[in-house]
């Protein structure tokens, strides 16, 4: 008996992919193709996505040579979706794991404090959740000029108290297992039992939120650079793109559906990758494995 | 020569704000424990049992009164003497599922006091010879948590808090979580360890038979303070106090 | 007036639960004994039809003459209310906390009886008197955090029977509870079992307590049944070696001067643990902790008659002494 139960779990859960759910698999394809997209532009892009070519503008799409056709100033669509791609990604990936890191952080702080200084700092990451993070993303434009430092420092505020408070629940569960109490029973200190301990036991929720934030930052990236608080030209942005699209939506839709459908698909894939790995480390899902 | 010693001893939850509403937790407790002894707490829940033995260990503060643990006042211990008396005194928890990091293999959880007490890592053998004492094959090492049962898993909490040799070790109902099967397994295990090893041990549980058949001396709490107290086979046969009567009725009524 | 035979309740291709014959007659009280895995808790699910959605049942429940299995579950949840009362393990878990004692009580009379809202409150009444709760008025404006797990474990079994069941089920009815209050509890569901002449399962892991409440105990161990008998032949000469190591491993209250401290020598174990589901050895599901094993053990074991009313699945049974 001994022997049967350690070979079903010397091969841990790894699982083929027919046993993942579907969510993960097609988030997990878009995103893929995403970054795979994002890491193209810094060796190809089909065309410079900064000159200009006065001949060729407005083509639809499907033209020769412009697959996706040009914008007002004859620019390949492409060329600018694939650099915009790159623009997203970097704003989302840098403002989500530093605003994660330093969330992290201080939802495990705020989990194992006392009971008083638990009480104040969980009203104030409340209140930093109430706060409408557009408005501060438009307060620092102003005062340190629009652009993706903007961008990205207000995304960070912004979800600084958010991911705190997906970390400080979970935390707070961990903290109260019995195996908490017995490593400060052999003299273990408050931040190693927080690091060595909890954090483990808590990746998976934070991997999922990080998704979850990768998908909301993808698209506070492209609404502010639509208010035009983001990427500044000649920095190519699916938001900036769309944008200048809105007044020509007569004269050629293609122009806003286009980046539409980019901003809409990476949502999607993130959106779907997080609810994907919600159900992978869902312990009742994990048992069926 | 007491190696416990528990004087006009007091506890509340809480802030000191709170203290002159909340009743004490625990109230007016006073009790010793000879080197070598064994103890008994029993209680109902809400008795204050598990409390008592947390503020043995010092996981909890002193609100007002003394306890003296292996010749330390609990009430005024500096760091290194906190880190001398977490060697001497350890604690073994009722729920075995709940006291081990679900993600940390057997082998890394048994070494964790060593590593944190006595700054070393302790080889392979070491701990091999730690789980054959408390009957368990070396391949456990290499195991995870939720790969045990409830009664294995008990016995590797022995195992690990033994690691670090306590003069003291206090049990939280160590028996309660497991099969019927395999309780008196685990309470043979411990009670058969003390002996060999000579321990102080402080066993609290809300089975008055579990109580009765293994320690030497008794504590009845009730509602934070001490109803009964004494060597345990007066305390069981005879009890004096209404609550230890009602409470060895009841047990007798479902005793096989 | 109960009637189980050939279930079998299977979980992804394991089976958790085989019961070739069970039986409750009228005003009977029957005691399933097992330990955590034992698969009693499932069998009395699958009688309530509160299996879980991934299980799969054959064989027959037949209650009053009405087959169970297959019932839908609009009708189930019928039966569950006006025939079978369900008296929960966890009575903290059990109430909700937001509404009044009172007004969950009525709730429970007027779901699955013909009684009218405004006539129900005699009924809640004359219910709170049943199960001995002190100061009606008080309770019933009580919300479930006001009371003690024992009033509230009171107030649950006041709405099992509020529809006049003919049958009662307790799953562990006072394993969350206090000894003391245990034994409150015990001595009122075994009043009303008798005082309404209520048929019984109770659920334990504790022989004794079963003992104490039932007239019939069936041992289960693995999802077998092992042994059943009346309560007390059971308990004092038990037939199946599982019985046996059960109640020798039962920590008992001492009697004597003799039995008190220093006394863990002469505590009986049974070696090994309980096996994770589908890990049970074929043949006897005991017989890899079991120190009379022989060969024949290895062999599907049947049910045997001992004696008109005992039954055990034991290749190697404890022979009568003398």
């Amino acid at each position: 008996m001994v022997t049967r139960l350690k070979k079903s779990w010397s091969k841990p859960t790894r699982a083929r992919l027919s046993n993942l759910p579907a969510s993960l698999l097609i988030g997990g394809g878009l995103v893929g193709f995403l970054v795979c997209v994002a890491l193209l532009s810094f060796v190809w892009t089909p065309y410079d996505p900064i000159t200009i070519d006065v001949r060729n503008r407005y083509l639809p799409i499907w033209s020769d040579g412009h697959i996706l056709g040009t914008d007002k100033f004859g620019r390949d669509v492409l060329t600018q979706l694939i650099m915009g791609a790159r623009n997203s990604l970097f704003v989302s990936v840098v403002s989500t794991l530093v605003s994660l890191v330093i969330g992290t952080l201080l939802g495990l702080y705020v989990a194992a404090a006392g009971a008083r200084l638990q009480n104040i700092i969980s009203r104030g990451v409340d209140v930093g959740v109430a706060i409408p993070g557009i408005l501060v993303a438009m307060v620092l434009a102003t005062a340190i000029g629009p652009g993706n430092a903007a961008a990205i420092t207000a995304i960070i505020i912004w979800f600084i108290p958010v991911s705190a408070r997906v970390v400080i629940g979970p935390t707070m569960q961990v903290l109260s297992q019995d195996y908490i109490e017995a490593a400060f029973g052999y003299g273990r200190t408050k931040w190693f039992v927080l690091f060595n301990h909890v954090l483990p036991n808590i990746s998976s929720i934070i991997i999922v939120q990080a998704s979850v934030m990768f998908a909301a930052a993808i698209l506070i990236e492209a609404s502010l650079s639509f208010l035009g608080v983001g990427a500044q030209p000649p920095t190519a942005s699916w938001g900036r793109t769309l944008k200048e699209a809105q007044p020509l939506m007569e004269i050629a839709p293609s122009l806003m559906v286009v980046p539409g459908l980019a901003i809409v698909i990476a949502v999607l894939g993130f959106n779907l990758l997080g609810d994907g790995l919600r159900t992978y480390y869902d312990p009742q899902q994990a048992r069926k494995r | 020569m007491s190696i416990i010693d528990v004087k006009s001893f007091y506890f509340s939850y809480g802030s000191r704000a709170m203290q002159e509403t909340n009743p004490w937790t625990l109230c007016d407790l006073n009790f010793s424990l000879e080197a070598g002894g064994f103890l008994g707490v029993v209680g109902e829940s809400g008795s204050g049992k598990s409390t008592l033995i947390r503020n043995l260990c010092g996981l909890l503060p002193i609100t007002k009164g003394q306890i003296q643990v292996a010749g330390y006042d609990m009430g005024s211990l500096n760091h290194a003497e906190q880190l001398k008396l977490r060697r001497s005194i350890q604690l073994i928890y009722q729920n075995p599922k709940r006291s081990f990091d679900p993600r940390m293999k057997i082998g890394t959880s048994v070494s964790q006091p060593i590593r944190s007490l006595e700054k070393r890592v302790p080889p392979t053998t070491e701990l091999e010879t730690l789980l054959a004492r408390v009957g368990l094959q070396p391949d456990y090492l290499d195991r995870f948590p939720h790969e045990l049962s409830g009664g294995q898993l008990q016995r590797v909490a022995i195992a690990r808090a033994l690691s670090v040799k306590p003069i003291i070790l206090l049990a939280d109902e160590p028996t309660s979580a497991l099969d019927v099967s395999v309780q008196a397994q685990a309470l043979k295990l411990i009670a058969e360890l003390r002996e060999e090893l000579n321990l102080t041990m402080v066993l609290v549980s809300h089975d008055l038979a579990v109580i009765a058949r293994i320690t030497n001396s008794v504590i009845v709490l009730k509602d934070g303070e001490i109803v009964e107290q004494g060597d345990t086979a007066s305390v069981i046969l005879k009890p004096q106090h209404e609550y230890t009567k009602k409470l060895r009725a009841a047990a007798s009524v479902v005793s096989l | 007036m109960l009637t189980i035979r050939d279930l079998k309740v299977t979980i992804a291709g394991h089976t958790v639960a085989e019961v070739e014959m069970l039986e409750v007659r009228e005003g009977q009280r029957l005691g399933l004994v097992g330990e955590s895995g034992s698969g009693k808790s499932m069998i009395v699910m699958s009688i309530l039809g509160l299996q879980p959605k991934s299980a799969s049942i054959t064989g027959s429940i037949t209650f009053n003459g009405q087959e169970l299995i297959g019932l839908s579950d609009k009708k189930m949840a019928n039966i569950r209310g006006s025939l079978i009362g369900l008296v929960p393990q966890d009575p903290t878990k059990s109430l909700n906390p937001t509404m009044r004692i009172g007004k969950q009580i009525a709730e429970a009379i007027t779901l699955h009886s013909s009684i009218k809202k405004n006539k129900a409150d005699q009924r809640v009444r004359e219910l709170i008197s049943n199960v001995r709760l002190p100061d009606p008025d008080r309770i019933l404006r009580s919300y479930p955090h006001q009371l003690s797990g024992g009033q509230q474990q009171r107030v649950l079994i006041a709405m099992a029977i509020a529809s006049n069941p003919m049958m009662l089920i307790a799953d562990e009815p006072t394993t969350a509870l206090d000894v003391t209050v245990q034994g409150e509890i015990l001595q009122l569901i075994l009043t009303l079992s008798r005082e309404l002449g209520m048929g019984l399962i109770f659920v334990s892991h504790e022989l004794g307590v079963v003992r104490f409440i039932c007239d019939e105990i069936a041992v289960i161990y693995g999802g077998h049944v092992f042994e059943i008998g009346p309560a007390h032949a059971v308990v004092n000469t038990p037939l199946h070696r599982y019985t046996e190591a059960l109640i020798s491993a039962n920590i008992a209250m001492p009697k004597t001067q003799a039995d008190i401290g220093r006394e863990a020598g002469k505590l009986q174990s049974i070696d090994g643990s309980v096996p994770a589901l589908g890990t049970f050895p074929n043949g006897c599901r005991f017989r890899n902790r079991c120190v009379y094993e022989i060969t024949e053990c290895a062999l599907p074991v049947p049910m045997q008659n001992a004696d008109g009313s005992r039954f055990h699945r034991c290749r190697n049974p404890i022979r009568e002494k003398g």
